[in-house]
């Protein structure tokens, strides 16, 4: 399988998106870009002429609880969009939630290929990047 | 033949109901047709009873007929009858009274024959009615009798009784004791409807075995009418006693059954009431209500017409049935079930209304609790559900970094650069965990806080105190607060959570300002329909509510990401303003301002 060309990482908390950072380097010894965005807004600002231009391969860790754009309402936002999303994204929910009700929600989405518990870890991101 | 059968009839009855008077005071009056006989002892003792006889018949304009006989001349009675009849004469004179001797009666052909006598009868009575006479009245002496022609004088007497039966006339006859033996006395009174005697100024009455058995019915009839008059007086008594205990008990129902009750008649005129019913009137209207008064009458505006038509319906045969409630002068606010319902008297015929009235309001404010209890517990849920996504998102968020550092850092591979990097990190994380705590502690306290002390607040004295400890903020934005409170300068509510919702409001304002756009601010005051209103307007950045709508008012919501803020502001606003009882209204517009409305019980 095609590594991922890019991981892009949602969450307005930007700790989490650092040690994400540190774990996907960790995890991933081969060269991809790593996109983090604090403003869920401007990673849909990003990807839709991005995709439309130039569209690789990419991982998506989206966080659900952010103050202006939720996880949902980016999930929203793509499903309005024209880009073939599952041709080119694995998007993944990463959120501190252990509520079972996220979680439903989350695999209901036709978008969403997994719900992964904060912290990331180096085994979660090397499964999804060896399937992928 | 049947109309004169009839006329006849007619006729007969007419003879027989007619009650002329006797004059005879132990006989009083009797019919057309009676027959009477009378013992006299002494020539006094018979003279005593014709004089009163034939006075009355003069006067009752009957033609009279006296035939005497021994001991008593013509000139004897005559004389009689003038002395006790004061208009004798004149009666006399106009031919009204005839004496004639018993020869000329009985024995006018010489010899008794009743034939004759009958005939006799008849020519006098003819005449006396044509001559404008009511009828007949004779008196016979049988004094002349001869015991050899007793028997048939017998025959006579009772065969006379059926020729006057539908005749007007009236026969006395006379007959002298001394001369009748016991067994005469007998036959004479059997011949007779009554027997009397004068006996030295004395009256006796004979009686006949009809009389003495048509008497003996009387009485019994009388005994059994009596009997039944006690009998009917005494379940008339019974009854009455029956009737009052029963209204007795009606009555104790009526004023003890905890519910007022008032019947009208159809005209709405006040039939009765009970006590519980005259202690509302006297609330309703300020006076107790008066028997046969208009209820319509006593009822004033919009109700007066709607009264009048509930009770046209009630007496159709509707029953109708509405709440209400009053404030009493203390300020409580009480509560009535009012049921309005015909009084039937069968299934067709309404005869009034009844109205009865029941206090419900400790039913009532138990329900308005359950209803208050109810939605309590719906928010106490919605607050769980806010309290859980945030234990889930907000706590654990800063968990999850703290253990995911933590981790990296116990592993010795790191270098120490990277590791003092991590711990930095580890302490944000634990910084941000102790904010979330701070903020759940605030809004924990705020739900329990169940010493809500009421007082007067001005809003003039928050504004000017927030005015004061945000001044420095005020002068770096150039921001102007203009005020109106002149509708409602002051409210009765708690006075910490009025002066966070102010503050909130006006901070939020100033920090959420147009960029290059100095922040306006005015707040003011109505009232309407017994509510109060504050209302914040500003000139910042708004919200756009078409996608925010059901955020704005969310614990860590925000709407402008560049922009440093908890999202804490407006959920504290909502909170407290749901504590005060009261509800907050949005409108507002990106790059324009935003308008909040509070509404609050005055």
């Amino acid at each position: 399988m095609k590594l991922p060309e890019r991981i892009i990482v949602i969450d307005d908390d930007s700790i989490n998106n650092m040690f994400c950072k540190y774990i996907i380097v960790e995890a991933i010894s081969e060269k991809v870009e790593i996109i983090m965005f604090t403003n869920p807004q401007k990673a849909l600002n990003y990807i839709d002429p991005e995709y439309h231009r130039n569209p690789v391969p990419t991982v998506i860790f989206l966080d659900i609880n952010m103050p202006v754009l939720s996880g949902w309402d980016v999930l929203d936002e793509f499903l309005k969009s024209d880009i073939a999303i599952n041709k080119y994204f694995k998007i993944f929910i990463l959120s501190s939630s252990v509520d079972p009700m996220d979680k439903e929600r989350a695999y209901s989405s036709q978008f969403v290929k997994g719900f992964i518990e904060k912290p990331l870890d180096v085994e979660t991101v090397k499964e999804i990047c060896e399937i992928s | 033949m049947q109309n004169q059968t009839l006329i006849k009839n007619e006729s007969r009855n007419e003879v027989r109901n007619e009650l002329r008077s006797t004059g005879i005071e132990i006989i009083g009056d009797t019919p057309w047709g009676t027959h009477f006989c009378n013992f006299f002892e002494t020539k006094h003792d018979m003279l005593d009873i014709l004089v009163p006889f034939f006075k009355a018949g003069l006067e009752h304009n009957e033609y009279c007929v006296y035939i005497t006989s021994d001991p008593v001349t013509a000139k004897e009675a005559e004389s009689s009858l003038r002395n006790g009849i004061p208009d004798f004469e004149k009666y006399l004179k106009e031919n009204k009274i005839e004496i004639l001797p018993h020869t000329e009666w009985y024995l006018k052909s010489g010899k008794f024959d009743a034939k004759d006598v009958f005939s006799c009868w008849d020519d006098k009575l003819a005449l006396a009615i044509s001559s404008g006479y009511a009828g007949l009245r004779i008196n016979g002496n049988a004094t002349w009798l001869d015991r050899n022609l007793w028997d048939t004088f017998i025959d006579y007497e009772r065969d006379l009784n059926d020729h006057i039966r539908d005749r007007k006339i009236i026969v006395m006859c006379t007959y002298p004791l001394d001369k009748c033996i016991a067994t005469d006395v007998l036959d004479v009174a059997h011949v007779h409807k009554v027997a009397i005697a004068k006996r030295k100024g004395e009256w006796e009455v004979f009686e006949t075995p009809d009389t003495k058995r048509t008497k003996a019915q009387i009485l019994k009839k009388n005994e059994q009418l009596s009997n039944r008059i006690i009998i009917g007086t005494q379940q008339l008594k019974e009854a009455g006693i029956e009737l009052e205990r029963s209204e007795a008990n009606l009555r104790s129902i009526f004023e003890n059954n905890g519910t007022g009750l008032i019947l009208l008649d159809p005209k709405m005129n006040i039939l009765l009431f009970n006590g519980i019913a005259n202690e509302l009137a006297k609330v309703s209207f300020g006076k107790p209500y008066i028997y046969g008064e208009n209820m319509h009458d006593l009822i004033e505006g919009l109700q007066k017409e709607e009264f009048k038509n509930n009770c046209d319906s009630v007496l159709e045969g509707k029953q109708i049935m509405f709440e209400h409630s009053y404030h009493t002068p203390e300020g409580s606010v009480k509560w009535f079930y009012t049921r309005m319902f015909p009084i039937k008297i069968d299934d067709e015929t309404n005869i009034g209304v009844c109205i009865s009235t029941e206090d419900i309001t400790a039913r009532k404010n138990t329900e308005f609790e359950k209803d208050k209890i109810t939605s309590d517990l719906l928010l106490r849920n919605k607050d769980l559900e806010q309290f859980s996504y945030m234990v889930s998102h907000n706590l654990r968020a800063p968990v999850a970094n703290i253990i995911g550092f933590s981790g990296r850092v116990l592993q010795n591979s790191l270098d120490d650069e990277k590791k003092l990097i991590f711990i930095e990190q580890i302490n944000a994380s634990a910084l941000i965990l102790d904010a979330v705590i701070r903020d759940l502690n605030i809004i924990l306290q705020m739900k329990t806080d169940t010493t809500h002390k009421k007082e007067e607040v001005k809003f003039s004295a928050i504004v000017d105190s927030i005015r004061k400890s945000i001044q420095s903020i005020i002068e770096t934005e150039n921001a102007v607060i203009k005020t109106d409170f002149t509708a409602a300068e002051s409210i009765k509510g708690n006075r910490v959570y009025l002066y966070s919702i102010f503050l909130n409001l006006i901070t939020n304002s100033i920090k959420y300002h147009q960029p290059g756009i100095s922040p306006a601010i005015e707040i003011l005051t109505k009232t309407e329909n017994g509510k109060l209103y504050i209302i914040f307007k500003d000139n910042g950045l708004g919200i756009d509510l078409n996608k925010n709508r059901d955020k704005v008012f969310r614990l860590y919501k925000r709407f402008h990401p560049d922009i440093e803020g908890r999202g804490m502001g407006l959920f504290m606003v909502k909170n407290q303003v749901d504590i005060l009882g009261g509800k907050i209204n949005i409108d507002s517009k990106v790059n324009k301002g935003t308008i909040f409305t509070i509404e609050l019980n005055q």
